[in-house]
């Protein structure tokens, strides 16, 4: 087990669904690049698309490129809602390592 | 032996087909099988059935080629998923703007018939299994006349690969055809998103009638 390797494996819903946003619609394969330095297996991004496009947080398309098909992702309003939740639970994460806050949810 | 009543020259000349049939598998890659579009297949499953048809040839004859069907369907189902894999993760290519595949809305129902027709040639075969002769017929000439015969055993192994072989692929194809489009785009030449399950329909339809229809007359249910 590499501990860091397992830390980062819960932030690929995040980092994918963050990265497809920023992108507007069609990335797979920048998202492949896009997350190349973190080195995760081809079935990490696989299942994490999966599960993410059971869930209908992602609404896959396949598209005709020449003789190959190949998948394009946009987000859906179920996705958009749970990006920011992540990145809410992101920013939590963020206060507390910088001690500027306590890692539990705020009540307003 | 799965073939008692079957003639020597028969079990001798399946003996040889597999013989060459397996080699070439083994050296599929050194032919480069899938440049003549003879297969899709990854050729890695294919060598594993090559392999395993080339041992168990020796055993029998039958046992080889029943291996190969279920060892062909298998890989040809892990080569969708790796397709299926490769085009979700590596996305649309840069520039690589296209149409979108539309999925085939009859896939659904042939997916739904197709396990239906195999479940219940599995049931008209355990049903029909202790009643069945020792000897059964398993080949008619054109005279309508039986011509091959095999044992109990060998009846219900061929007659299960038969079912589950066909059964599998139409059901796994035609599942793809509506969740997966896709994938059957990348591993055929022609368009043939909506022509492939049906296509295998018709045949699992004429393959299961034929499989149940040998098992009636082996009961004695049909003449």
């Amino acid at each position: 087990m590499d501990p860091r390797k397992e830390f980062w494996k819960g932030t690929y819903y995040l980092l994918i669904l963050k990265l497809i946003k920023e992108g507007g619609s069609s990335y797979g394969y920048e998202l492949k690049k896009a997350l190349e330095h973190l080195n995760p297996s081809e079935s990490t991004i696989y299942d994490t698309l999966k599960k993410l496009e059971k869930g209908g947080y992602i609404k896959g398309e396949w598209i005709r490129v020449g003789k190959r098909a190949r998948k394009r992702y946009e987000l859906t309003e179920k996705g958009e809602e749970l990006l920011r939740e992540l990145e809410e639970e992101a920013r939590l994460l963020c206060s507390f390592l910088t001690g500027q806050g306590k890692l539990s949810h705020s009540s307003s | 032996m799965l073939l008692p009543y079957w003639p020597r020259e028969v079990v001798t000349f399946l003996f040889v087909i597999n013989l060459i049939v397996s080699v070439l598998m083994l050296i599929s890659d050194k032919l480069n099988l899938n440049k003549y579009k003879l297969t899709k297949t990854n050729y890695k499953y294919l060598k594993i059935v090559g392999i395993g048809m080339f041992l168990l040839n020796f055993v029998d004859p039958l046992l080889a080629d029943l291996f190969m069907f279920i060892g062909l369907t298998t890989s040809f189902i892990l080569t969708l998923k790796e397709v299926e894999v490769e085009g979700k993760v590596e996305g649309v290519m840069k520039g690589g703007e296209g149409e979108v595949i539309e999925e085939f809305k009859y896939g659904k129902t042939i997916f739904i018939l197709s396990v239906i027709l195999t479940v219940i040639s599995l049931t008209a075969l355990i049903l029909a299994y202790p009643y069945l002769p020792e000897r059964t017929v398993v080949h008619f000439g054109l005279d309508m006349r039986p011509n091959g015969w095999m044992n109990k055993l060998g009846f219900a192994l061929m007659y299960l690969v038969n079912v589950l072989f066909v059964g599998s692929l139409t059901a796994f194809v035609s599942w793809a055809s509506f969740e997966e489009p896709g994938v059957l785009y990348s591993t055929s030449k022609i368009n043939s998103i909506k022509l492939l399950p049906i296509v295998l329909l018709i045949t699992q339809v004429i393959d299961d009638i034929a499989m149940m229809y040998l098992l009636a007359y082996n009961l004695g249910l049909a003449t």
